[in-house]
């Protein structure tokens, strides 16, 4: 009897492992910072510093549950800031909108070329990928000789640095709009989906769950857009990284695209025998992926106004790190995108915990290794439990 | 007092929300055949389980040689001499066959292994067994059956006194299961007790001396082989009388929906040609059974069809009355409309870590598609439903993951899966492998109703009883070629004129 509770107890845990490390990192840093760490200042800036790791997370999660890696993203996001700071400097008369398009094309080129390797030549994407990241990283230094770009302009600043529109007031309107329009069309998302769950007999219709869940995620999108709305507000990067883990999020669950990426890495000879062409939806993630960091290359750029050949150094495992956390099987097959990208901001608030503490930077990397193998741990240990428990059926 | 060497008294098990064991009373002597039947989840496996050592958590005692003994694990009940082969071999294929014997029980001097030593040993175990294999072959080099064989000796190597064979027949051609009968009675002799678990009937009433019958978990019948027929044995398992007899159709048999002529595969790995110069037709509304040894290429055949071998393959294919060029993968044919459905539904049937309604659509999602790109949910779990309840799939939700389905039911979840996008030509390979009877007569009556619909049905199987009461023509496969062809309308073809065929008597 008393097992069996401590038991229910794990499984709470486990489902909510994200929200409980979320507080536990709020409260600790809050409290050895004294409160600094918890300014609404420096909580904006976390949302800065985490949207571009955040935004790298959002396709590098699917791309693990197709049992796959990226390992070029962070030297790849580098070498897009790169071609976009050199043309923003040395040819200012090409208007910024056009150096964004034309770094769109340089990112789906390369998401074709790792799709090719991975999908149709079938090569370990774990190689490719440490491959291109040499190759990217040569680009960089050759291109630029080692120096440092900057400023940057137009479109491409605004989508680092800018914030929505105050209109004069002393607290921020559209902020204030933007997170309550949020707040309705979430709830009512919620409402209509548990409601067509139960009429299809699919969910057992326990409302004050639901609502409770509906509440509180509610309450924190409130909260979260007083405080910054009295600050400076949402920045671009922030809605950029918002609006693309929704789009992401709602296309790997309900286009067929989506539906394949999980069925290749479940089981991908499976998957190619029930009709799904594995390299071409391999060839697709990887374009969707390429689109995606350069998204993040920008917003990137645009926050530190300049590019240097060390930009983006580490990224890739930074994302990673945060889609493990965030629930994301290494094994394939299983995950979900929006706990891949809460999971890396989770990251971000330690590292920028750490960086407020003072804390020597040879530890924060003791403490960030930590975390990822308790978080692996954590998956693998109610993953053991789970397969002694089902046996019955 | 009989002489028992294992007696399992009163066994209960329960897990979360099921009884699996019910109070089990079962009880091996020494030196007998002792074979346990059941349905799929009746509690054989769960019972195993227990005598092994992998469930520890069960009211009820066991008693080895007279002492009562718990074990805590499967080393402990090894150390015992109980050795299980399971229907999944525990083989690793990327060594050789004597490290596979020894693996985990090294002979070992000074902290390294002496090879001589375990070698002559290896040898020894198989010649005891008639196994012409050299110890230093790659067991992914061997046969299943030899695979099999393997298995066994690991566990004479170990000094067994109890061997249990779960379904050790069920991925065996024929032949290879009468050897394998062969080898079980002449251990047999030798005084080892064997627990036998299987499905095929006929081979439990040739091989056992006691036959144990459990049913949800309890124990309905323990009786001596001889006072069993199939018939009292089938409805033991079932509790109910279970017409396994075949309907015949009366369905027209239409056009011809595919034929292949100078059909070729070519195997680059292995260097020979696995499909040579067949020439097969498939009419719409027939059934047609595809019969042969493991190994004689219906598989691959199949699968070159389907367009999902991977090797080089020639021949003219003629789909639907015209000529067209080979499927280049299983997305074209998928979209042509023919469904090759896997004998291997864990590794490429199923997505098992997936729910139902996610496997069954996953072929025909095209259908349920609004606006271009979004699945409609409404559309595909109304679809998975009507699916579901028509194969009569046992679960609590079409979200339950797949993974925790019996084996017939995931079957059916991969006929439901083929349905789901209509084929026109649906070719099933071992549907009703390791599935029981129950389940098995649904899936005959399932192909009956599509062939009645005018699909044409392609069905590769194993079992000839099943293939000759199904099929309305019969095509026999040896060594890559077509060695037979029967028409069978009237179920007028034996045992014994496909069983020619298949090993090199006279054809047709």
């Amino acid at each position: 009897m008393k097992e069996k509770r401590s038991v229910d107890l794990f499984s709470l845990f486990y489902k909510n492992s994200l929200l409980v490390e979320t507080i536990i990192i709020f409260l600790v840093f809050g409290l050895l910072t004294q409160g600094a760490f918890l300014q609404v200042g420096n909580l904006s800036n976390l949302l800065m510093q985490g949207a571009t790791c955040s935004i790298i997370a959002i396709t590098m999660c699917m791309i693990i549950i197709t049992g796959n890696a990226d390992l070029s993203a962070g030297r790849f996001l580098g070498m897009l800031c790169m071609v976009a700071a050199i043309l923003q400097v040395t040819k200012p008369e090409i208007p910024s909108w056009v150096v964004l398009i034309l770094v769109y094309v340089i990112a789906i080129v390369a998401g074709l070329w790792h799709g090719a390797w991975v999908g149709y030549l079938k090569l370990p994407a774990f190689i490719v990928t440490l491959a291109t990241q040499l190759v990217f990283l040569g680009i960089n230094q050759f291109i630029s000789n080692g120096r440092i770009y900057g400023p940057v302009t137009g479109v491409i600043s605004q989508m680092g640095n800018g914030y929505l529109p105050d209109f004069g007031y002393s607290i921020n309107i559209a902020s204030l709009v933007v997170g309550f329009l949020c707040i309705v069309v979430y709830a009512a998302l919620t409402v209509s989906k548990e409601r067509k769950a139960i009429s299809q007999g699919l969910s057992e219709a326990r409302w004050n769950k639901v609502i409770v869940k509906m509440v509180a995620i509610s309450v924190l999108i409130a909260a979260v857009t007083i405080l910054l709305s009295m600050a400076r507000g949402f920045s671009y990067a922030m809605i950029i990284l918002v609006v693309m883990t929704m789009v992401v999020s709602y296309i790997s669950n309900n286009t067929k695209f989506g539906r394949y990426v999980y069925a290749i890495g479940g089981n991908a000879q499976a998957a190619a025998l029930s009709g799904v062409n594995v390299p071409k939806e391999t060839l697709k993630l990887y374009v969707l992926h390429g689109v995606v960091v350069a998204t993040a290359a920008m917003v990137y750029l645009g926050r530190l106004n300049s590019a240097t050949t060390s930009g983006g150094n580490g990224y890739e495992f930074t994302a990673i790190t945060g889609c493990v956390v965030g629930g994301t099987a290494i094994t394939g097959g299983r995950g979900t995108v929006i706990g891949a990208v809460v999971g890396t901001m989770v990251m971000a608030a330690l590292d920028n915990g750490m960086s407020i503490m003072n804390l020597n930077p040879a530890l924060q990397y003791v403490v960030r290794g930590g975390v990822l193998l308790f978080a692996i741990s954590l998956d693998a240990y109610a993953n053991n439990r789970k397969a002694k428990t089902v046996q019955a059926a | 007092m009989e002489d028992y060497i294992l007696q399992m008294n009163h066994i209960t098990k329960e897990f979360p929300g099921v009884k699996a064991l019910d109070d089990v009373t079962f009880g091996v002597r020494r030196g007998e055949v002792h074979a346990l039947c059941g349905e799929n989840g009746a509690g054989k496996s769960t019972l195993m389980k227990v005598l092994s050592g992998e469930h520890t958590d069960y009211t009820g005692e066991l008693v080895l040689n007279g002492e009562k003994v718990t074990f805590k694990g499967i080393k402990e009940s090894e150390a015992a001499g109980i050795a299980i082969i399971h229907q999944e071999l525990g083989l690793i294929q990327t060594l050789n066959v004597c490290e596979n014997i020894f693996l985990g029980d090294e002979i070992c001097q000074n902290g390294h292994i002496d090879w001589d030593q375990e070698y002559q040993k290896t040898k020894e175990l198989l010649d005891e067994l008639n196994l012409k294999v050299s110890p230093k072959t790659r067991v992914g080099n061997l046969g299943i059956g030899q695979q099999q064989l393997i298995e066994i000796a690991k566990a004479l190597s170990k000094n067994c006194k109890i061997l249990i064979l779960d379904e050790p027949t069920a991925p065996l051609p024929e032949d290879d299961s009468e050897n394998l009968l062969n080898l079980v009675r002449e251990l047999r002799n030798k005084g080892m007790s064997i627990v036998f678990i299987s499905h095929k009937l006929g081979e439990v009433l040739s091989i056992a001396d006691t036959i144990t019958i459990l049913r949800d978990g309890q124990t309905v019948e323990s009786r001596p082989a001889k006072e069993f027929t199939q018939d009292t044995l089938v409805s033991g398992m079932v509790g109910r009388e279970l017409n396994t007899r075949f309907e015949k159709r009366n369905c027209p048999i239409g056009d011809v929906a595919l034929r292949v002529s100078n059909w070729s595969a070519y195997d680059g790995i292995n260097d020979k040609w696995i499909v040579q110069d067949v020439n097969f037709e498939v009419h719409q509304g027939e059934v047609v059974g595809l019969a042969g040894m493991i190994g004689a290429g219906r598989t691959e055949l199949a699968m070159s069809i389907f367009g999902a071998l991977e090797g080089e393959v020639t021949g003219k294919l003629e789909y639907m009355g015209k000529e067209r060029p080979r499927f280049k993968n299983a997305s074209e044919a998928i979209r042509a409309g023919v469904f090759y459905s896997s004998e291997d539904r864990k590794q490429l049937g199923l997505i098992l870590t997936s729910d139902i309604a996610y496997n069954a659509s996953l072929s025909s999602l095209d259908k349920y598609i609004n606006k271009g790109i979004f699945i409609s949910r409404d559309k595909e779990y109304a679809k998975v439903k009507e699916m579901v309840g028509k194969l009569r799939v046992k679960t609590p939700s079409i979200l339950q993951k797949v993974g925790n389905l019996s084996g017939g039911n995931q079957q059916k979840v991969c006929l439901a899966k083929a349905l789901m996008c209509e084929p026109k030509v649906l070719i099933l390979d071992e549907a009703t492998r390791g599935i029981d009877i129950g389940a098995k007569s649904e899936i005959y009556q399932l192909i009956n109703q599509i062939a009645a619909q005018g699909v044409a049905v392609i069905m590769i199987s194993s079992e000839l009883p099943e293939v000759l009461g199904m099929s309305d023509r019969i095509y026999v496969m040896k060594e890559g070629r077509i060695s037979g062809e029967f028409d069978n309308r009237e179920r007028t073809i034996t045992q014994e004129n496909v069983a020619m065929a298949a090993t090199g008597g006279a054809t047709t």
